[in-house]
């Protein structure tokens, strides 16, 4: 997939992989891997990013007597994911025409 | 092949430019996945071969960083901000009006519902010993009758509304999202 496509992608993916609940790095790749390749080098730029733009805030809670850092979507986060739904429509349109017979 | 410490040692060696903030951030970020990954059953070694070379991450990592300024800037977060406010606001109280008249209706009937069979009871008991003749007792029964129905619509307006009310609260926000969207696009 060309590298821009899937850069914007991930960030969805990772955003909507925390729309049920909460969760910290080893899982989110383990549940997004099925659907795109991502490596745990691409993942911490990515969830910086999202945290940067508000879209994901981080706590720390214990886990097996160790701090682990969880990520939670915030209402912005989840706006953006609303927005991906009128995205779709449009984006449909233009792979619609691009597969399309020379556009006919 | 590397270790959990050494790759950690490298790493933070590696993570020379960023700020004190940023190398611990980045080092407990690799150090809590390694883990992670030991604590599922995977090989240490092999694990953090897969991770890549240390120069690698931190090439990534900084490539990006010049990145995140950028959209940052290009997008207005104070408008979007308001936007989100606006959308929400709208939302929710378009969907507190959908909640509050569904459940009222939902309540209505249940309360006529019930009445209904309370009421029929109590004159049925209140005549009780007279002679009654079947009309009576048949609209009796038939008040029974509705008073159930109207409860268990009641109810099930109930359950329908608990059950579809997440769903329904995100399908209004899409809407109106898309509605302020389209004002937006038009000025």
């Amino acid at each position: 997939m060309d590298a821009q496509l899937k850069k914007g992608f991930l960030e969805l993916l990772v955003l909507a992989s925390l729309k049920a609940a909460a969760s910290y790095g080893y899982k989110i790749i383990q549940d997004v891997s099925g659907i795109i390749d991502i490596s745990e080098s691409t993942l911490y730029p990515i969830l910086k990013r999202l945290e940067q733009q508000e879209y994901v805030e981080t706590y720390t809670e214990e886990y097996n007597s160790r701090l682990r850092r969880y990520y939670r979507i915030t209402p912005l986060g989840k706006l953006k994911l609303r927005e991906c739904r009128a995205d779709f429509d449009e984006t449909k349109k233009i792979y619609d025409y691009i597969l399309s017979e020379g556009g006919k | 092949m590397m270790n959990k410490y050494e790759f950690l040692y490298k790493l933070d060696k590696a993570l020379g430019g960023f700020s004190p903030k940023e190398k611990t951030e980045i080092v407990h970020y690799y150090d809590e996945l390694i883990q992670d990954a030991l604590d599922s059953g995977e090989n240490e070694l092999a694990f953090i071969d897969r991770l890549g070379s240390v120069e690698t991450i931190v090439r990534t990592i900084k490539k990006d960083g010049g990145f995140v300024t950028n959209v940052k800037q290009k997008q207005n977060f104070q408008l979007r901000k308001v936007f989100d406010l606006t959308v929400r606001i709208l939302g929710y109280g378009l969907f507190a009006i959908v909640v509050i008249t569904i459940g009222s209706i939902a309540f209505s009937f249940v309360v006529s519902g019930i009445s209904i069979i309370v009421v029929s009871i109590g004159r049925y008991l209140v005549s009780y010993g007279t002679a009654l003749t079947s009309a009576t007792l048949m609209m009796y029964g038939g008040n029974l009758l509705l008073g159930a129905g109207l409860t268990l619509a009641g109810f099930l307006g109930f359950k329908w509304l608990i059950k579809t009310a997440r769903g329904l609260s995100e399908k209004i926000l899409e809407f109106v999202d898309k509605i302020v969207k389209r004002i937006g696009e038009n000025k």
